[in-house]
């Protein structure tokens, strides 16, 4: 009972605060509106008895989107950004899509003939998602991630119109690096 | 009604003075920041968190309506006194509690102050005033009329939308705004009636301009007190030091600043000493400021600053913390044996206030700060004419 | 102990936010007194400077500078204080817990990071340049420190082979991991500062900007807020006790009288540390961050995974 008032006010909420997202006139609202709607969902995956992952949903979210509030302002600028805008362009192409988008998946939801439970939930269902998610995929998994991080790494190092000879100087020689700002390190 | 008595008398206890120096009230400041520290008060940082208005000398035309800005951002109850030059706090500073606690006095106030909502102090609004927006639903990033916007000298986009392009010089490459800023006359650890507009990207200043509020060659100071001198620099030490968000050396600076005032000689010279060792010894300090805010000799040379503005801002305090010394010596405060001819001491070296603005560009808001800060109270052209 | 005192949800949330507004006020007199020590002036003011100071912001009126976003502000300033409460909701006082989530490491990183939208939001909401360039500075610290925060917690719950708060408590019978995991107790200490924008981690309030992400407020808005800084710090110490200084365990006292003794003298450490300080500027403190801190607590972290798997 208390976990069926709580699923629907989660869901209520993370479903308003999402159409709140398009209907606010403000880039900061729309933010944290749509950080809302994320932490209402990973609540809602508390109640599916999935703590940690619904805990790690709340927390990646929150996070994510204060960075973004970072990125909103360094595009848009420091004042426009506290100026009323409208958050939606391109409305009716936009409209269509996500109108039907939504009908294919709640069809889905609906429609489709899910499975009965058999037998019991495992005493740590995390661990049972994990194993059932990642088990014979680990190998994988394992490898991928340096790829992945060296993949950022090699972006950050790509994009970056600094490199070491424009601080160490053609011989790499220059102690201390001539840098915009000293670091707290000094490198 | 008693508990209301009670929670003003308690609150009152817990003051907080946001003090405004006019030019020539450096020794009655001073003074009156003593007497509210000695009160068990707190000085404000700024007029939304500030009880009591303490103007401090006499206010020029334009500092006038600073002012006037300042006390219509105080949220109330608040209390305004003015100290005139040479006069003694104290007093002035029990009117303000007498008016703090007269609650009705205070509702009236209240009452007759057009919105709560009323914001602005006077400092930092340039362009970030949108009342009068009219922003209607359109499609895209649709803006209505911007009449009635104030952006200053921007550029509008044609959408309405003033994004200025990336400048020059702009570190980061990013297309910020340029958002004209005014740092002064009235901050923490600020010059008294320095004004510096300053253009900001995001944090980081790209074009500065600095000058005195209402400086003519009225205001130029007659020859002051070596002890007085003294203590100023030293007062310089205590700003740079509390920028730098040491308050333990701020203290220290502040109490040897004190001494001097009080023409303790012996003392005078333990404190100093004790001061100039602790700054050079300090590893956090030097982690801090050394190698921020880097002024070269040709730099220095070419906008007229002295040879003790050289360096980082590490290098540019301990400088302040040995005029501060060399000052002293003058007056024969530090009990020096051999007096020290005034002519040695570079006390008219001082920085003209025009070259704060190209050396506080490219540099973010708090080294911007720490910038003018380290390299001590600036010069007004008419003390510049003078010592030139 | 364990069945007996188990009030109910309310009776422990007060009695949780109680003890939460003691060890803030506690904090908030220490420091007023190292401060007046330090200036040579009396202390007495500082004693009664939490009733004096609430009683002053509760008489002022609240006031919003022009075109404010009041809503984001608000909500904002208001968070702080509760984020802090729901971190020490998973702090066991000895047997007694107000939520015993099998997760509570996480729980805490989740109200920790929960600190970087809201002091973001208490900078943006005042719609002025101070205000929001603390905002900004408080996110820049944040990407330095919180990484290095997360790894730092990852050793205790490595240690316990536990997410959950009580048994990393438990786990710690005969050896504190304050004493064998220094590095991550270190830059956790570090990362509670950090998001208590406390200490040298000041600058988002930074005088340099008048106050930052203070600058505009006033009334019960900068009560919220100043309260929620102080909440936030004790908390940060409060989580410590379970993670690294042996949850409740001691001699003759109870568990709870443990935690509450433990928590208050590493927040009374914090707070006369701030002192000797200078602060610590985003682009100092960035390269730090990525550089030494987070090298230094992956090292830890592989250090607490070898002991433990060696020891099976």
């Amino acid at each position: 009972m208390l976990v069926d008032i709580g699923f629907w006010v989660l869901a209520v909420l993370a479903v308003a605060s999402a159409v709140l997202v398009f209907v606010v006139d403000s880039m900061a609202r729309a933010t944290y509106a749509l950080a809302v709607s994320f932490v209402a969902v990973g609540f809602a995956l508390v109640l599916l008895q999935q703590n940690y992952v619904g805990v790690v949903t709340v927390l990646m979210m929150l996070m994510e989107m204060a960075v973004m509030a970072v990125y909103m302002v360094m595009y848009m600028g420091m004042n426009p950004a506290l100026m009323p805008m409208s958050m939606v362009h391109g409305k009716r192409a936009a409209l269509a899509v996500s109108g039907a988008a939504f009908v294919v998946l709640g069809a889905g939801a609906l429609l489709v003939d899910w499975p009965v439970r058999r037998g019991v939930p495992a005493p740590d269902v995390t661990a049972a998602l994990g194993e059932a998610l990642m088990g014979r995929q680990m190998l994988v998994m394992v490898v991928i991630s340096p790829v992945m991080v060296a993949t950022i790494v090699g972006g950050v190092v790509l994009a970056a119109h600094r490199t070491r000879y424009d601080r160490f100087g053609d011989d790499l020689r220059r102690r201390p690096a001539r840098d915009p700002q000293r670091g707290g390190v000094g490198r | 009604m008693g508990v209301r008595r009670w929670l003003a008398r308690r609150a009152v206890r817990a003051s907080r003075v946001l003090v405004v120096e006019c030019p020539g009230a450096w020794r009655d400041r001073v003074d009156a920041e003593h007497a509210v520290r000695a009160r068990g008060w707190r000085l404000a940082e700024s007029p939304a968190s500030a009880d009591v208005l303490l103007v401090v000398g006499e206010p020029g035309a334009e500092l006038v309506e600073v002012v006037a800005g300042l006390w219509d951002a105080m949220p109330g109850p608040r209390a305004r006194v003015d100290l005139a030059v040479g006069a003694d706090p104290e007093p002035a500073l029990d009117t303000a509690v007498a008016s703090l606690l007269d609650t009705s006095a205070q509702a009236e106030d209240a009452g007759g102050r057009a919105q709560p909502d009323l914001g602005g102090d006077g400092t930092e609004h340039h362009g970030m005033d949108h009342e009068g927006m009219d922003h209607g639903g359109h499609e895209g990033m649709g803006h209505g009329s911007h009449e009635g916007m104030d952006h200053g000298d921007m550029e509008m986009a044609p959408d309405g939308i003033p994004l200025a392009g990336g400048t020059e010089d702009d570190r980061d490459g990013l297309e910020m705004d340029a958002l004209p800023v005014r740092l002064g006359p009235v901050l923490p650890h600020w010059p008294a009636g320095l004004v510096l507009d300053v253009t900001l990207h995001g944090d980081l200043v790209t074009g500065g301009a600095a000058r005195f509020l209402g400086a003519g060659a009225e205001d130029l100071p007659a020859a002051p007190d070596p002890a007085v001198l003294a203590a100023r620099h030293c007062d310089d030490v205590v700003a740079v030091l509390a920028l730098a968000g040491w308050d333990g050396g701020a203290a220290l600076a502040r109490a040897a600043r004190d001494t001097l005032l009080e023409r303790h000689g012996g003392d005078a010279r333990d404190t100093l000493l004790d001061l100039r060792y602790r700054v050079a010894r300090s590893r956090t300090l030097r982690w801090s400021l050394g190698g921020v805010g880097v002024v070269s000799a040709p730099l220095a040379a070419r906008h007229g600053l002295p040879e003790r503005a050289v360096g980082d801002c590490h290098d540019r305090v301990l400088a302040l913390v040995d005029r501060t010394i060399a000052t002293a010596r003058v007056y024969g405060g530090l009990g020096s044996a051999t007096p020290v001819d005034p002519a040695d001491v570079d006390d008219a070296a001082g920085v003209p206030v025009q070259a704060l603005g190209p050396l506080v560009t490219g540099y973010d808001l708090a080294v911007a700060r720490l910038v003018v800060a380290s390299l001590g109270t600036p010069l007004t052209p008419a003390e510049v004419g003078a010592h030139g | 102990m364990g069945e007996a005192v188990t009030p109910g949800l309310l009776g422990s949330v007060a009695v949780a936010a109680a003890l939460l507004a003691a060890l803030a006020t506690a904090a908030v007199v220490l420091d007023g007194v190292l401060g007046a020590r330090s200036e040579g002036r009396s202390s007495r003011p500082a004693l009664t400077r939490p009733v004096d100071e609430v009683a002053r912001l509760l008489r002022q009126r609240r006031r919003a500078p022009l075109s404010a976003d009041t809503l984001l502000w608000r909500i904002g300033g208001g968070g702080l204080g509760v984020a802090a409460l729901l971190m020490v909701a998973v702090v066991p006082l000895g047997e007694w817990v107000i939520a015993d989530l099998d997760v509570g490491v996480v729980w805490f990183n989740t109200m920790d990071v929960a600190v970087w939208a809201l002091v973001w939001l208490t900078g943006w909401g005042a719609n002025s340049v101070h205000s929001l360039v603390g905002g900004y500075r408080f996110l820049a610290l944040a990407l330095a420190y919180e990484l290095p925060l997360m790894f730092a917690l990852v050793a205790p719950a490595v240690g316990a082979a536990s997410l959950d708060v009580r048994e990393i408590a438990a786990a710690q019978g005969s050896l504190w991991f304050v004493v064998w995991m220094p590095v991550a107790f270190a830059v956790y200490c570090l990362g509670v500062v950090a998001f208590s924008v406390w200490g040298p981690f000041t600058p988002p309030a930074g005088s340099d900007v008048a106050g930052g992400v203070l600058s505009e407020l006033s009334g019960v808005d900068r009560l919220l807020v100043q309260a929620g800084r102080y909440a936030l710090l004790a908390a940060g110490a409060a989580f410590a006790v379970p993670m690294f200084l042996g949850g409740g365990s001691g001699p003759l006292l109870p568990g709870w009288a443990w935690v509450v003794l433990k928590s208050a003298v590493l927040l009374a450490a914090l707070v006369w540390l701030r002192r000797r300080l200078p602060s610590a500027r985003p682009d100092l403190v960035m390269e730090v961050g990525w550089v030494v801190l987070l090298p230094a607590v992956l090292l830890q972290d592989l250090a607490v995974a070898v002991v433990v798997a060696w020891r099976g």
